[in-house]
Formats: C-alpha cells, sequence, structure tokens
C-alpha cells in the first residue's frame, strides 16, 4: 500500500468529502480538549482544524483585529474561503482567541445564510478532582448532542473501541517519533510533521493503515546524514512544514517536537476503564500535557519539554511563538534556565500564520545551527 | 501642603509601589484637605485601602493576594486582608516612566504582546519591588489567557501558599454549582491557611457589608443612566476594583458618597459636564486608565461623557438570606462570574453582547466607542461582532480605538482625545 498521502501537507477536502456524500457528518475540531473517541463513536468525523498554508487572512482580519493571532484568524479565514466544508464546529476554550473562531464562524454563517451546528465543551483550565467530575459532564453533554446529530447511540462499547483505535494510532505514531532518535533517521522533522497533520483530516482507520504502510517500509528508506545540528521545536500551533524545512535547508534536522498540532495532539496512551469509559476519557484530556493553556502543569510541561531534549538528544531547542500567542508568552522564563542547565541553547522566534519572511527564519535559524553543532 | 511626587524613588529602585501608592494617597489627601475638603471621599478610599494593605502585617493580619474571581468575602471573614493585584497597575499607570519601568522588566521575561495589566504585577515583583510579601496568593483561571501566564509564574516566584478556582465557560446553572463546590474547597484551604475554622457570623457581618456596598454600586451604575449623567466618567476607574473590596467598610462610606453625590446633581438636573451634555458615550472596552485627563477634556470641551465603560460595569446579586448558607455561596458564584473583566471578556461573546444590550436600552447612549486595550486580543476578536450587533440593532456606527491602558507611552492623552472627537464631530454628528 502506498503512503503517499501521509505527506501531502495541505488541505484537501477530498476525505471529508467522501465521508460526507455517504450522509456521515463531519465537524471541525478546534483545540485538543476535544476528545475524537467521542466523535468517533457516534461515527461523526472529527477535522483538527488548522490553516496550513494560509497566506491570506484580511478577511478574516476584520472580524478579529489586527490584534488578535493569525494562526486562529486563518482558520476563521479558511471557513469563509470554504476550504473547510463541514457540518459545523466543536470547540473546546482552548485559548482564548480559538474559543473567538467558534463565536466568529457562528457569526459569519448566520450573516451568510449557512448556520451550522455548533458545539461548545467547556474544558477546565486545572485538574482536581472536581474539575474532571464537572468535564465529564460536558463530555456528556457534547455525547448527547452527537447523539442527536448523528442518530447513532454512544455506547461504552463503542467507545471503548474507539479508543482502543485512538490508542493504536497512538503507538504508531509513538513508532515514527522513534524513528527520530536515529543518530541518522529515515524521516525529517519536515516529513515527520507532514506525517502528523495528516491525522487532521482522515479518518483514523485510513491514518492507521497509512501509517502501518510506512512503517513497513522505513528498512527501505535512506538515512538522514547531511545535517549539522540536532533540534527540537516546541511552541505555538505551528501547521507549516515549510517552517520547519527552511530550518532544516540550513543544516538543522528536527528530531523532536512539543506541538499541538505535532506529537502532544496524539499523547500517551489512554487507559480507559469500564466502570466509567467517559470518566477515564475526561480524566485522560485534563490531565494529558499539550501546552501552557493549564495554570496548574507548567513545571511538568518544562521537565517534559527537558527531558524530551534529552532523550532525542537535541543541540538546541526552536521556541516559536506566533505573534499575539499569550498562552505560550511566558514559558521562557523558567524554560531558558531549566534547558541550560542541560546545555541546550533555545533560540526564541516570532511568527505569523503566513510565511512572509522566510528569509529572516533562515537566517536566525542558521546562525543557531552554527552555534549549537556539534563538531564530531 | 504641597504634595510631592516620589516617583523617582520607585525609578530608582528606592521604594517599593506599595509605600509610593499609600503615601501619594496619604500626600494627595492631605492637599485636597487645604484646598476642598469637601472632595476628600475621593481620597478617603485610596489612603485606606492602600494602607491596609501596606500595614496588614503591623495590623497582625494575613495578607492575602488574589487575581480575578475569587470569593473575597471569605478573605474577610478569615480577618485576612485581600490584595487585589489589578489595583496595582490601575494605580501606577498615570505614571507613565514608573510604569514603563515594570512594563519593560517583565518583557525581559515574557513577551511584548501580553497585557499590560499582568505585565506590571509581574514586572513589580521581578523588580522586587511589592515592599510586602503575600502570605498566600489565590487565583482564578480567568479573566485572560495573560494572567494564566503570568500568575503561574508569579506564584512560583511567591513560593507561599496557594489555590486555584476554575471559572466555568459558560455561565448556567451547573456552573453555579461547579463555582459552589470549588468555594467550599477555598474554604478549606482558608482553614488550613489561618488555622482557624469559619465562623459563620463573622462572614454574615462581612456578607451584610458586601451588600451594603454592592447596592450602592448597583445604584450608582443605574444613576448614570439620567440625562444628563451626573457623575464624571473619571469616577469609572474604580469600577474594575471595587468588587474586590466591596466587604470593606470603606468602600461603603465611599460609595455612599459618591451616591450621594450623584443622587444630588439629578436632584438639581444637573450633569458632570460643566457646560452641557451632548454625547453619551459607551465604551466597549476597559478604562484608559493611563490618560485619565482626557475624560475631563471631553467632558469640558465637547460634552462628551463616558456613561460607562462595559467591562467595568457591574450590577452585583445581593446575599438575600444570610442563614441560607448554599445560598449565599451560590450568590458568590454568580457574582464571581459577573465581575467587571470576567462577565464580557472570560466567555462566549454572547454574554458581551448581552451586557452591551443592557446599557444601550437603558442608558441613552449615543456614541459607541471601543477603547481598545491592545493587550486585551479575545476582546479585539470580537470587535466585528460587537459593532455589527450596535449597528444592526441600534443603527450606530463603532469606532474602533486602539489604545494601551496601562501604558502611557504607547498613545497619549492629545492623540486619543483627537481621535474621539473626530469621530463625534465627523460621524456622531450632533
Ligand atoms: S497559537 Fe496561541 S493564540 Fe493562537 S490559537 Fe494557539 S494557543 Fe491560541
Ligand atoms: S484587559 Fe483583557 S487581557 Fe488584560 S487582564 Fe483584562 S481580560 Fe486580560
Amino acid at each position: 500500500m502506498g503512503y503517499q498521502r501521509l505527506f501531502e501537507a495541505g488541505i484537501s477536502k477530498e476525505s471529508i468529502s467522501s465521508w460526507r456524500s455517504a450522509g456521515k457528518k463531519a465537524l471541525g475540531v478546534v483545540c485538543c480538549h476535544i476528545p475524537h473517541e467521542i466523535l468517533h463513536a457516534a461515527d461523526v468525523l472529527p477535522v483538527r482544524l488548522r490553516a496550513t498554508g494560509c497566506e491570506d487572512y484580511s478577511e478574516a482580519e476584520v472580524w478579529m483585529s489586527s490584534f488578535s493571532c493569525s494562526f486562529a484568524k486563518s482558520i476563521l479565514q479558511y471557513f469563509i474561503d470554504g476550504v473547510y466544508d463541514l457540518d459545523g464546529l466543536v470547540t473546546s476554550d482552548g485559548c482564548m482567541q480559538a474559543v473567538r473562531v467558534f463565536d466568529n464562524w457562528r457569526a459569519y454563517s448566520k450573516k451568510n445564510g449557512k448556520e451550522q451546528v455548533l458545539l461548545e465543551v467547556g474544558a477546565p483550565r486545572m485538574s482536581t478532582a472536581t474539575t474532571k467530575a464537572y468535564y465529564r459532564e460536558e463530555l456528556k453533554i457534547l455525547a448527547d448532542e452527537l447523539e442527536k446529530l448523528s442518530g447513532n447511540e454512544i455506547t461504552d462499547e463503542k467507545l471503548l473501541k474507539s479508543i482502543e483505535l485512538y490508542n493504536e494510532e497512538r503507538r504508531l505514531v509513538k513508532q515514527v517519533l522513534e524513528l527520530q532518535k536515529a543518530e541518522n533517521p529515515v524521516v525529517t522533522g519536515t516529513e515527520v510533521m507532514k506525517i502528523m497533520l495528516a491525522a487532521t483530516n482522515m479518518p483514523v482507520e485510513e491514518y492507521i493503515a497509512l501509517l502501518k504502510a510506512f512503517l513497513e517500509d522505513v528498512p527501505n528508506r535512506k538515512p538522514v546524514s547531511d545535517y549539522r545540528a540536532r533540534l527540537m521545536i516546541i511552541g505555538s500551533a505551528l501547521d507549516n512544514p515549510k517552517y520547519v524545512e527552511a530550518i532544516e535547508n540550513k543544516g538543522g534536522l528536527v528530531v523532536a517536537d512539543t506541538l499541538c498540532l505535532g506529537s502532544m495532539g496524539f499523547g500517551e496512551e489512554l487507559n480507559a476503564r469500564t466502570e466509567d469509559v467517559l470518566g477515564s476519557i475526561a480524566d485522560y484530556y485534563i490531565d494529558r500535557i499539550v501546552c501552557p493553556r493549564m495554570i496548574d502543569n507548567r513545571d511538568a510541561l518544562h521537565e517534559l519539554i527537558v527531558s524530551r531534549a534529552k532523550e532525542y538528544r537535541a543541540d538546541g531547542v526552536i521556541y516559536q511563538k506566533m505573534q499575539n500567542c499569550e498562552c505560550w508568552g511566558g514559558e521562557n522564563t523558567y524554560l531558558e534556565p531549566a534547558l541550560k542547565e542541560v546545555g541546550v541553547p533555545i533560540l526564541y522566534l516570532e511568527r505569523e500564520e503566513k510565511l512572509a519572511n522566510i528569509g529572516q527564519l533562515e537566517i536566525r535559524a542558521e546562525a543557531f545551527i552554527e552555534m549549537v553543532e556539534r563538531e564530531d | 501642603m504641597a504634595f510631592v511626587d516620589e516617583m523617582y524613588k520607585v525609578i530608582s529602585g528606592d521604594m517599593s509601589t506599595t509605600d509610593y501608592i499609600a503615601s501619594s494617597a496619604e500626600g494627595k489627601l492631605a492637599h485636597v484637605m487645604d484646598k476642598d475638603p469637601d472632595g476628600r471621599w475621593v481620597y478617603d478610599i485610596q489612603v485606606a485601602q492602600w494602607a491596609q494593605i501596606r500595614d496588614a502585617h503591623k495590623n497582625g493580619k494575613k495578607l492575602v493576594a488574589f487575581g480575578g474571581p475569587m470569593p473575597v468575602d471569605i478573605i474577610y471573614a478569615f480577618d485576612c486582608q485581600p490584595y487585589y493585584l489589578d489595583q496595582l497597575p490601575l494605580s501606577t499607570a498615570p505614571k507613565v516612566d514608573m510604569t514603563a519601568k515594570f512594563i519593560d522588566i517583565c518583557e525581559t521575561k515574557t513577551n511584548q504582546s501580553m497585557c499590560s495589566i499582568d505585565k506590571v504585577e509581574m514586572g513589580v515583583l521581578l523588580a522586587d519591588q511589592y515592599g510586602i510579601k503575600p502570605d498566600a496568593f489565590v487565583y482564578s483561571t480567568v479573566p485572560c489567557d495573560s494572567s494564566r501566564i503570568a500568575y503561574p509564574i508569579m506564584e512560583k516566584i511567591w513560593n507561599v501558599p496557594t489555590f486555584n478556582i476554575d471559572l466555568p465557560f459558560r455561565r448556567d446553572e451547573r456552573g453555579v454549582a461547579y463555582l459552589v463546590k470549588q468555594t467550599k474547597e477555598f474554604i478549606t484551604f482558608m482553614e488550613e491557611f489561618t488555622g482557624k475554622k469559619l465562623d459563620w457570623n463573622k462572614l454574615k457581618e462581612c456578607m451584610e457589608v458586601a451588600n451594603k456596598s454592592n447596592e450602592l454600586i448597583g445604584k450608582i451604575a443605574d444613576l448614570r443612566s439620567n440625562t444628563p449623567c451626573p457623575l464624571p466618567g473619571i469616577l469609572l476607574v474604580t469600577n474594575a476594583c471595587m468588587s474586590g473590596q466591596a466587604a470593606d467598610p470603606e468602600m461603603v462610606k465611599f460609595l455612599e458618597k459618591e451616591y450621594e453625590t450623584g443622587q444630588m446633581m439629578v436632584e438639581l438636573g444637573m450633569g458632570a459636564c460643566m457646560n452641557g451634555e451632548k454625547y453619551r458615550m459607551l465604551f466597549l472596552q476597559n478604562m484608559f486608565w493611563t490618560q485619565l485627563k482626557a475624560y475631563s477634556y471631553l467632558e469640558r470641551e465637547y460634552g462628551a461623557i463616558c456613561i460607562m465603560d462595559v467591562l467595568g460595569h457591574y450590577h452585583p446579586d445581593i446575599y438575600e438570606n444570610l442563614d441560607d448558607k448554599e445560598d449565599c455561596f451560590k450568590v458568590m458564584a454568580v457574582k464571581m462570574m459577573n465581575l467587571p473583566m470576567i462577565h464580557g471578556a472570560a466567555g462566549p461573546v454572547d454574554y458581551y453582547c448581552d451586557r452591551i444590550k443592557y446599557l444601550m436600552d437603558n442608558f441613552n447612549i449615543n456614541a459607541s466607542i471601543f477603547l481598545g486595550h491592545i493587550g486585551c486580543k479575545h476582546t479585539w476578536a470580537s470587535t466585528k461582532i460587537l459593532s455589527d450587533y450596535i449597528q444592526e440593532n441600534y443603527g450606530m456606527p463603532t469606532l474602533l480605538l486602539d489604545v494601551d491602558c496601562i501604558d502611557g507611552r504607547y498613545k497619549t492623552a492629545e492623540e486619543v482625545q483627537d481621535s474621539i472627537v473626530e469621530y463625534l464631530e465627523n460621524v456622531v454628528k450632533l
């Protein structure tokens, strides 16, 4: 089986359209606190929204102003442009600008006479027994809405099956990530990013099949040896492989990430409790570390970043932050000294969703690579 | 007695912000006592509040710093002194150079786009110029992404007992129950922190005081619906913070005086614009704390008065039955959800629109201005929804104007005044 689709980073309507043409529903998902397992159990396709390749978000800017995050604006722009052909949207209040994708999407669709299914899940921003219980109820409400929307009942059995399927996806993605640990990996960072982005807009079954095909082909792939430094990339939502490619063109090899549209969006396996399946989903999504949106996960997030940098033998960390992204605005305070302690330098870069200044990025990346490259 | 501004001592690091603000308030009060003793009530409250914070330890009280919506009446009931952190940037904002120092310090550790309210709160800590160390730091998960970045860093630096409350996204019955549960957990925290059990009678006393303040806050807000508006726009500056000190008897005194003044003006048929009122402006976002003189200028020269700032508007709930514990906790929860800045900024945009509707329907507004604090990106991200809402329902265009409410370097009072005047004269045209 060919696995080329894993490397098509663009947003293709194809799989979503064929899904919907079978009379099934597809919902856009913003951020990482909507359990795909629940949508899957209702036979609704979760399409994690991104805006790869969005070069002009001027219309969305009219809605969201020049003071907001261009990742969020670009998602709205893709909706306006009809890049996303969905039945609607389900969001959690990830960061506060991502929330506005929901508000503006709703307002825009109403204005243009194409009202959509719009569901919102309140995801707590700290992890305690109380917050998890609240979130569990939110997920129950979501499940009820999805049942109404799809006409399919969500049973514990279905949820358990979906969990197992997504766990399989997590295991396979982990195998891909493990490949990056090698001195000469058979994948570049750009390719790994494309592989992970591919998950956003296809059914999980298809994605699993493609991942398996890819992993089977690993022995035939050529190891990468012409690089000068191993890098890890962290920070705001990054959905453009060209950004990573620009860094790799200058001699860096991106071997690890902690991106929400990268490895963090998959996470570790979900251990379901059969006596309370929904509760275990709630616990998992509240405890899973994805980004700094929670107020009580900072130390754990920093530890994870530092230990991952060590585990993947990163020579340097690239911390890219979307302009106007608050969520990723303060991690440097503690991260930089923590990474320094283990001898890993950090390069802090601001960016916008559109890759307007790739030349600048290349210059900064090259200088950093020169600074951190190992002399073997 | 001449008032001597000691701002440069703060800039050089020789004076703490707490000492500076407290002593400035005392200096201004002394000055006013010489010139216009009737106007002392505006300063009395500042003197009282900052002295309470500065002298908390001297007075044998534990100081509890807090950010975002917390059940503050409970902090009072444990005989602790609350310190609402937003009071700090709002107080320093008119002092541009001093505020700039702390903003710059914070930016070296975080990022430039963060809200300058938080930048000042964190910058002062990084510069070690609070002058006091809280004994506990309690904060909630809102108002925003910016506070969620700043507060955990500050928590780490202060390294004192901490408690957090998660505000629900939607403001419904479930949300109320969620907050009630967390409020009870907060009581447990306070019991452990102070080593005392909650005394319900003491809490009742605090809730009674809070009720008095909150009734007055509501009545004062309503007074502003009168045409002409009896109270100047500048008095709105305290809106954002009042809720945090509602259980302080000093707050009641201040609000009584404000209400009395406003009521007297209404009875006399007088308005705050000395040359007549023409434009009744609704500011859709925050106050312009850094350039307060702009308010008086617009009132005096153009008869343009800020009737209300939407994020500062507060019509608090009242405890109805002080012996019904569950009911009291529910009122606390509702109050947390409805606090200034929280009600409009920290949830779905519908709540923001609802508040605008209430103000547009009841306050005889004729000019709509989004005086948008640049750090408040999520409210900026709803500007078209809000301005369309006003245009469609009230046929009124909205001026979008970017300002930094705390960092006076961003725009001068004159720049902002000019933009507002141009808008009023060329678009609103009354
Ligand atoms: S990049 Fe930052 S601001 Fe933008 S959606 Fe993600 S967390 Fe929010
Ligand atoms: S003004 Fe906006 S960004 Fe600043 S603290 Fe308030 S809600 Fe947060």
